[in-house]
């Protein structure tokens, strides 16, 4: 019983990098602003660290930093354990995230309490010339890693992303190693409808080649893929072509709508499968984001069948450091049997009282065959 | 009395004052291209100035219009610190605390009432260095003033104004400018 929890528990809450696409309210409209990869997510780069600092740390307001014209700076508070190592690394960026969190799962007659530690994970980069070298290495949770189509019950290594980008001016870039496609939003929580149904989750990386190309407003990835890489690493059977796209347009600062497109071959496990749909964000004041995204499933799996997944997510910024979200999502019956409607109601609350300090309050409501199930969720997320 | 008439006529045509119009109400709207794709806006409601037209449509009006670039905000702090204080240097004093546009001429209206598309050109005066600028503009009657909307791209370099570059983010050399504005009669016309 304690196992079947433990993977809810999982399904619920592993995830292996925060990126927020909230910051649309502060007129970021790009991931790279404040992450390395192409695609959002994981190791802050040094804008992104001093971001979190100055103006999301509630306690942040008046902290110093670095001068204008600074490429980097290692000492402060933004930086890597709080600068406590100085000029030591160099060149070298890194960043640790941990999280540990509690849960409460309510289900029909009664619940469950689980303490975990979610994430354990230390994430590097190198930037120089126009090269960018980046690597994760930690640890997946007990009852997660899969080899083989058998889930180790004991937690395993695991390095979710590693690549090689080069980027000759600022259009163009080519990526090659193992990352998450681009496609849709990428939510900050690995368990959106639209991330956990469309194989965007929290370990569904791809090696791939992939090449962004941005022209001031507009901006369009294609990847190409021999599969996931956690099927070319364990899952022989799994293994199978994909590409997806993604083009995204900035409307103005603070409004951008995106289109995107996956398509996987089919493997030896499974038939073909993909996805397209469309996302639209817009944040009328600098406190408020609101996003909304529209697939249709096109899985063909048995399982499955074609069906559309949609989220809505709003946030608030009621006081600095203190944001508030509400996010209700559907993803409709598929045409095969046994298929069912599910629907979540997500009310969050981030609290981000110090620099890299993020508590997250969240509750999940969560509908499918005819049942309801709750989950609360306190954890700490610490990204030093 | 023909001539009287004439007379008369000649003179009024010549004590007609040109129509002043003064700032009532106005937005400034920096655009500022990342250099990692995206913008983000610097804006200010701290316009002001009065202008005067000539006689003759092809003149430049007389007067001015400035913008405080004290007030410019993006909604990041240490973004409007770096860009007033180590950008626009707005503490240098005058020349550099506002930019200011004269020599303001419109192409396609006429003096009186210039209403409709056409074009402007001027000399901005901006981190104390003047440089003519061009660009788009559209007038339409508003209440008892007129209602102005104009834009021009501005050259980071041609007024000694250094790349903004900031921890591997940046601002691309070109910036664009949009500027709606009210106009009232002034007083003095």
């Amino acid at each position: 019983m304690r196992t079947l929890f433990s993977l809810l528990a999982i399904t619920v809450l592993a995830t292996t990098a925060w990126a927020e696409p909230t910051f649309l309210a502060k007129q970021y409209t790009r991931c790279t602003a404040c992450h390395y990869s192409p695609t959002g997510g994981g190791l802050l780069t040094p804008y992104g660290r001093l971001l979190s600092h100055r103006e999301l740390a509630t306690t942040g307001a008046t902290g110093e930093a670095p001068a204008a014209g600074a490429a980097d700076d290692p000492h402060g508070e933004q930086a890597f354990l709080y600068g406590a190592l100085g000029d030591t690394l160099g060149p070298v960026q890194l960043g640790l995230e941990l999280r540990p969190s509690q849960l409460r799962i309510g289900f029909p007659g009664g619940h469950q309490d689980l303490n975990l530690l979610m994430n354990l994970d230390l994430s590097g980069a190198v930037q120089k010339h126009g090269w960018t070298a980046y690597g994760t290495v930690g640890r997946e949770p007990p009852h997660s890693a899969v080899r083989d189509g058998r889930t180790l019950p004991d937690s395993a290594f695991i390095s979710y992303e590693h690549w090689i980008s080069y980027q000759p001016d600022e259009r163009f870039q080519l990526r090659v190693g193992r990352f998450l496609p681009a496609y849709g939003v990428r939510f900050a929580d690995h368990t959106t409808y639209t991330r956990r149904y469309l194989d965007l989750d929290r370990n569904d990386q791809v090696y791939g080649l992939e090449v962004s190309h941005t022209t001031g407003f507009s901006l369009v990835q294609v990847m190409v893929s021999p599969g996931k890489a956690e099927a070319i690493l364990h899952d022989r059977s799994r293994r199978g072509f994909s590409t997806a796209g993604r083009w995204q347009l900035d409307l103005s600062p603070r409004a951008t709508i995106v289109g995107s497109g996956f398509y996987r071959h089919s493997t030896d496990a499974g038939p073909r499968s993909g996805a397209v749909g469309g996302a639209f964000g817009f944040a009328p004041t600098s406190r408020v984001s609101i996003w909304t995204e529209a697939d249709a499933d096109l899985e063909t799996k048995a399982a499955g069948g074609r069906s559309w997944v949609v989220v809505n997510e709003a946030s608030v910024e009621v006081y600095r450091g203190i944001w508030l979200k509400f996010s209700p999502q559907l993803r409709t019956a598929g045409a095969a049997p046994g298929s069912s409607q599910v629907r979540r109601f997500a009310f969050a609350a981030d609290l981000l009282p110090r620099t890299h300090w993020n508590v997250n309050l969240a509750y999940y409501l969560d509908h499918s065959f005819n049942a309801t199930t709750s989950t609360r969720v306190v954890q700490l997320h610490l990204f030093m | 009395m023909k001539a009287t008439l004439i007379g008369l006529v000649l003179l009024g045509a010549t004590v007609v004052p040109a129509p002043t119009w003064r700032v009532e109400k106005g937005d400034v709207r920096v655009i500022c291209s990342m250099t990692i794709g995206g913008s983000f806006d610097a804006k200010t409601a701290a316009l002001s100035g009065v202008v005067t037209a000539r006689a003759s449509g092809s003149e430049p009006f007389d007067g001015s219009l400035a913008v405080d670039l004290r007030t410019l905000a993006t909604g990041i702090a240490l973004r409007d610190e770096h860009l007033r204080e180590n950008y626009l240097e707005v503490g240098k004093g005058p020349g550099f605390e506002a930019a200011t546009l004269s020599e303001i001429t419109l192409n396609g209206f006429t003096a009186d009432v210039p209403e409709g598309k056409g074009s402007f050109t001027g000399v901005l005066v901006l981190h104390g260095v003047s440089k003519a600028v061009t660009g788009p503009v559209e007038v339409r009657r508003a209440d008892a003033g007129l209602r102005v909307k104009a834009s021009f791209p501005v050259e980071l370099a041609d007024y000694g104004i250094r790349k903004p570059r900031y921890l591997g983010i940046g601002v691309r050399d070109t910036v664009q400018v949009e500027v709606v504005f009210a106009l009232g009669r002034s007083a003095r016309s």
